[in-house]
């Protein structure tokens, strides 16, 4: 069975409704497209996880649920969460490290793909070493690298959504 | 602008709808910030996140970034500027103050996080080069520039200014991130380092804290 992602869109009480906010379900599409696997969007809560597939969390940090889970189930469930619109790097990687989230997109890189004028360059993400490396990534020099992380430019990739389809393929057959 | 003008916080209303045009997305986070996403009429975003402690009145500008051709006024409300507006960036401000529940000239400190402005890093160190002390140097930055209209027109003044952390390395590797991810060219990053005689292999300080002492507006200004 392939890898799937969920994308789980605040909701907390200042949130716009998933539902009225169409950036996040063109993410959606556009993952859907690059990795060919099962992408859904769904409100944040505990209920929306699956066990299984990669979290999207559009946030700053892992929501609470997350973080009060005891450390077992917390640790193998931050390795499934991509944080979107996180703080913004280099001071975030001291984050990273102490979460082990999968991956993280800065709220610029979010903010550039959002607009249509701008567009993304496959260069944003902070992603393990490990599966940057399995993809040929470039990572970008000290202070925008950690030990286990860093930002990086994808060599095939040339937008965000591409370029996070590219890493969460690469992450997923490193851990299978 | 210097002094508080009439009314202008008070016609700040985060509930009221966006200005035809205009889209805000606001979305509280775990600690307490709130996170506004900016889409203008003409299609550029942006995206501001600030936070507050109400037990020591800090305002926390945690981070800010407007893509390339976004507004720099906004037309809404009781305007700073008559004719043209309020600056976009003390419009949000104080519409996020608002949320919080900050009342007027009650912020007792303001802390600015993890300064990258190419300008405003380039004007410290032209300052410090000058052998102005760091904390006289910042208040004559970008950033503190933009952050007092903000808090002038919600009835503070700023009396002492403090610089914390940041890094000392060449001003290339904080431009080459930006540069990478699309949000400025190598030229024009050029251009702004050429306006204050930096190189790219140039020592600089970059993502450090400004912290700014704060009072009451004296006289003159109302909500």
């Amino acid at each position: 069975m392939s890898p799937s992602i969920i994308l789980l869109a605040p909701t907390n009480p200042l949130a716009v409704v998933p539902a009225s906010d169409p950036s996040y379900s063109r993410f959606a599409d556009e993952l859907r497209r690059y990795s060919e696997w099962h992408v859904e969007l769904r409100d944040e809560s505990p209920a929306s996880d699956d066990g299984a597939s990669f979290l999207l969390v559009f946030g700053y940090e892992p929501p609470e649920w997350i973080l009060s889970m005891t450390p077992e189930g917390r640790q193998q469930t931050l390795e499934r969460v991509v944080l979107i619109r996180c703080a913004r790097a280099p001071s975030v990687l001291d984050d990273l490290e102490q979460w082990g989230v999968a991956a993280a997109i800065e709220t610029l890189t979010y903010s550039l793909w959002e607009s249509p004028r701008n567009g993304t360059t496959g260069y944003g993400i902070a992603g393990l070493r490990e599966a940057v490396a399995s993809i040929g990534g470039e990572c970008a020099a000290e202070p925008f690298a950690s030990e286990h992380y860093c930002v990086y430019g994808s060599v095939k990739s040339s937008t965000l959504t591409q370029a996070l389809a590219e890493y969460l393929k690469a992450l997923a057959i490193l851990r299978s | 602008m210097t002094t508080p003008v009439d009314g202008v916080y008070l016609s700040v209303d985060p509930a009221a709808p966006a200005p035809a045009g205009w889209v805000f997305k606001d979305s509280l986070e775990r600690g307490g910030a709130i996170s506004t996403q900016i889409t203008a009429p003409n299609g550029a975003t942006g995206s501001v996140l600030r936070k507050y402690d109400p037990a020591t009145n800090q305002w926390v500008m945690l981070e800010a970034f407007f893509g390339k051709d976004m507004p720099n006024w906004i037309e809404t409300g009781i305007p700073m500027v008559a004719g043209k507006g309020t600056p976009l960036i003390a419009f949000l401000d104080m519409r996020v103050m608002k949320s919080f529940g900050i009342a007027y000239g009650s912020l007792k400190s303001t802390k600015l996080s993890t300064i990258q402005n190419v300008e405003a890093v380039c004007q410290l160190e032209v300052q410090v080069r000058k052998g102005v002390a760091v904390d006289d140097a910042v208040r004559t930055t970008h950033s503190v520039n933009y952050a007092e209209t903000e808090l002038v027109q919600s009835g503070h003044q700023i009396v002492n200014a403090k610089v914390s952390g940041g890094r000392r390395m060449p001003i290339d590797g904080m431009l080459r991130h930006y540069e990478r991810s699309g949000f400025r060219t190598p030229a024009e990053h050029d251009a702004i380092l050429a306006k204050y005689g930096i190189s790219r292999t140039d020592v600089v300080l970059w993502d450090y804290d400004i912290h700014l002492e704060l009072a009451p507006f004296p006289v003159g200004g109302t909500p």
